[in-house]
């Protein structure tokens, strides 16, 4: 296990995570907006109306403010030639362990956010999971992929 | 072997008949539907059409469905408006499952679902739905000799032949095959649900003194009849369930040819799956309570490759009902690989605690509410808060794990007690979990994944120590530094 050993992600994923974070505050601002609207319109009870804008600012202020650096900080990976390791979490944490020889393939992937930063991430597939890192820089990922394509194939020449 | 070739046509009849058995009860709805109080001819039109519309496709596309193979590989060419071709090289196929029809054994012809490799992506699957034996046999020889060239290990010769004299490694007897059934987890569940109506019955009397006033009708008969009515549902569904488990599992056999594993088994439907022992990517031995009284288990195997057996995804039951000291020799027989005499390392006393409170987590507010509005009677319904806590402490005793150099197994469960054998080189991730509150007892939860996608077994509250031994088991010699 890691025990917070290895590499953390780009420093940037927090402002990633700020600005999902962010936007889905906005969308569920939206739904709790109109749902207290509602009860505004047919006369319930204010302290429900306070208790339903108490729950969005603790809410927007966890996934905006509190949870991407602890995220971020949490986040470690360590590729060696015969496996790789991943640590996540922050309520919970999870170490995960992929032998090398069972990657069946490696995607670099780029969305909409993740590009402004000029970050990917990597998705590494097993023939029975699928394990992503978030937010790396665009040559870490490729850096990445290129050692674990070369990697995973010297270790399946091993293994038969 | 270049000619194309049809199915026989039998598969017309068969596939037809599939079809309309689906379209039965749509089409009842249609039809009563539509026709309000009275009858017309006009109220048939919906039907007709589309009877003979099935007729028609079944018969277009089984004409549009040809097959031929050549030395390494079989190409199917199908679909009415859409043509589809797919090749499949012999040596990428993981398994073989015949079944033989009622349609089918009017005429001598097999079921044939060809397995290949479980791309995730792609279908993994052909059927052919109507072939004779010969053809069945001359197609098995093809992918035999195209396996041996390709360095492969050998198939067996006949699996056509359902009698066929080698030793059978386990069977069931008509006494097990019926303890199989009723004690299935279908027909527990109907039992369980009997048995929560009984219980019903007896709070049903306060209940109605209760609400005495509120509705003639349904403090009268039609409470009763509606009870009654349900409580045969429930008996008829639960024979049912019955009939289906004997005419599932009847004429059991498991077989071993070189390292194939051949598992033969149906009563009006016969079926033949057979596994490569290579594709075997885990053993799992299942206990529900019932059958565990009377010491009784059941094996199934994890499969690469599709839904051999018509269960579930990669899951094919080797035993369905089994002595469980009979478990080990049989499965030393097929899988020689796998031991599955190891003890398991219990979970440490610590982790007890956890286990008994965790049901009560989400169970708590639900049942207070529910006792505090049918007080008084509803007050007995706290007594359920103890058992599942006492529940929560067999499921402590039970849950435990067991590593070997190349093993490793996960036991989970008290209901249905779950213990998966994996080889270490079937393992495709590890996985170590702990939250917050398990950190602080120094517990972890352990998960490992084999083939196919999205199986694995998993421990909660395994001391950390353990847990990190397991996940050091499967690093790399030079991962241990880091």
């Amino acid at each position: 296990m890691l025990h917070n050993g290895g590499r953390t992600i780009s420093e940037q994923a927090i402002s990633v995570w700020r600005l999902t974070g962010g936007i889905g505050a906005l969308v569920s601002g939206a739904i709790i907006g109109g749902i207290a609207f509602l009860i505004w319109r047919f006369d319930g009870p204010d302290w429900l109306i306070s208790i339903l804008a108490a729950a969005w600012l603790v809410e927007a202020f966890v996934w905006v403010v509190w949870l991407p650096p602890l995220r971020q900080k949490r986040w470690r990976y360590a590729i060696r030639e015969e496996e790789m390791e991943i640590q996540r979490g922050v309520w919970s944490t999870t170490w995960t362990l992929i032998p090398m020889n069972r990657v069946q393939y490696v995607d670099v992937r780029q969305g909409p956010f993740l590009k402004r930063y000029q970050l990917a991430s990597v998705a590494i597939f097993t023939a029975a999971t699928v394990h992503e890192i978030p937010a790396l820089s665009v040559e870490e990922a490729e850096r990445l992929c290129r050692l674990i394509a070369e990697w995973a194939k010297v270790a399946d020449e091993d293994d038969d | 072997m270049t000619t194309k070739r049809r199915l026989h046509p039998i598969a017309i009849v068969a596939g037809v008949g599939k079809e309309l058995k689906n379209m039965l009860l749509p089409l009842l709805v249609i039809v009563v539907a539509g026709s309000g109080s009275d009858f017309s001819w006009g109220d048939l039109i919906v039907p007709f059409i589309a009877l003979g519309y099935t007729m028609v496709m079944g018969v277009l596309s089984w004409v549009r469905f040809t097959y031929h193979w050549d030395e390494d590989t079989l190409q199917v060419e199908e679909g009415v408006f859409v043509r589809k071709k797919r090749a499949i090289p012999f040596e990428r196929i993981q398994g073989i499952s015949l079944t033989e029809g009622v349609w089918q054994r009017l005429v001598g012809a097999v079921h044939v679902r060809i397995e290949t490799a479980g791309n995730v992506l792609g279908e993994a699957e052909v059927t052919l739905a109507a072939v004779s034996r010969e053809d069945v046999r001359r197609l098995q020889r093809c992918i035999e000799q195209a396996k041996e060239r390709a360095g492969s290990l050998t198939e067996p010769e006949d699996l056509a032949d359902w009698q066929q004299l080698l030793p059978s490694l386990f069977t069931l007897s008509m006494k097990e095959v019926w303890f199989a059934a009723i004690t299935s987890g279908g027909a527990l569940g109907v039992v369980a649900a009997v048995m929560a109506f009984l219980s019903q019955l007896g709070d049903l009397v306060p209940y109605e003194a209760l609400f005495r006033n509120i509705q003639a009708t349904w403090n009268g008969y039609g409470r009763w009849c509606i009870g009654i009515v349900s409580l045969f549902a429930l008996l008829i569904a639960y024979g049912v369930a019955i009939v289906q488990n004997m005419v599932r599992f009847a004429s059991f056999t498991v077989r071993k040819q070189g390292d194939t594993i051949v598992i033969t088994r149906g009563l009006i439907e016969r079926k033949a799956v057979s596994i490569r022992v290579d594709r075997v990517q885990g053993v799992v031995i299942r206990e529900n309570w019932l059958r565990r009284l009377f010491g009784y288990a059941t094996v199934s195997l994890i499969h690469a490759g599709g839904a051999l057996d018509d269960g579930k995804q990669g899951d094919v039951v080797l035993c369905p009902l089994v002595k469980k000291e009979r478990i080990a020799p049989i499965a030393r027989a097929c899988l020689p690989e796998y031991d599955l005499d190891v003890t398991f390392h219990p979970l440490p006393k610590r982790a007890k605690l956890r286990y008994m409170l965790r049901p009560l987590y989400w169970l708590v507010i639900p049942i207070t509410l529910a006792a505090y509005v049918g007080r008084p009677w509803g007050i007995w319904l706290l007594l359920v808060l103890p058992s599942a806590a006492w529940i929560g402490a067999r499921r402590h005793q039970a849950a435990g794990w067991a590593i070997s150099a190349s093993q490793l197994a996960l036991r989970s469960g008290w209901f249905r007690q779950t213990t998966t054998y994996m080889l270490k080189h079937h393992l495709q991730s590890l996985e170590a979990s702990a939250t917050w509150w398990q950190k602080r007892r120094r517990l972890a939860t352990i998960s490992a994944s084999v083939m196919p996608l999205g199986t694995s077994a998993r421990v909660v509250d395994v001391d950390e120590a353990d847990a990190a031994a397991i996940y050091r088991w499967l690093q790399g010699k030079k991962g241990n530094q880091t």
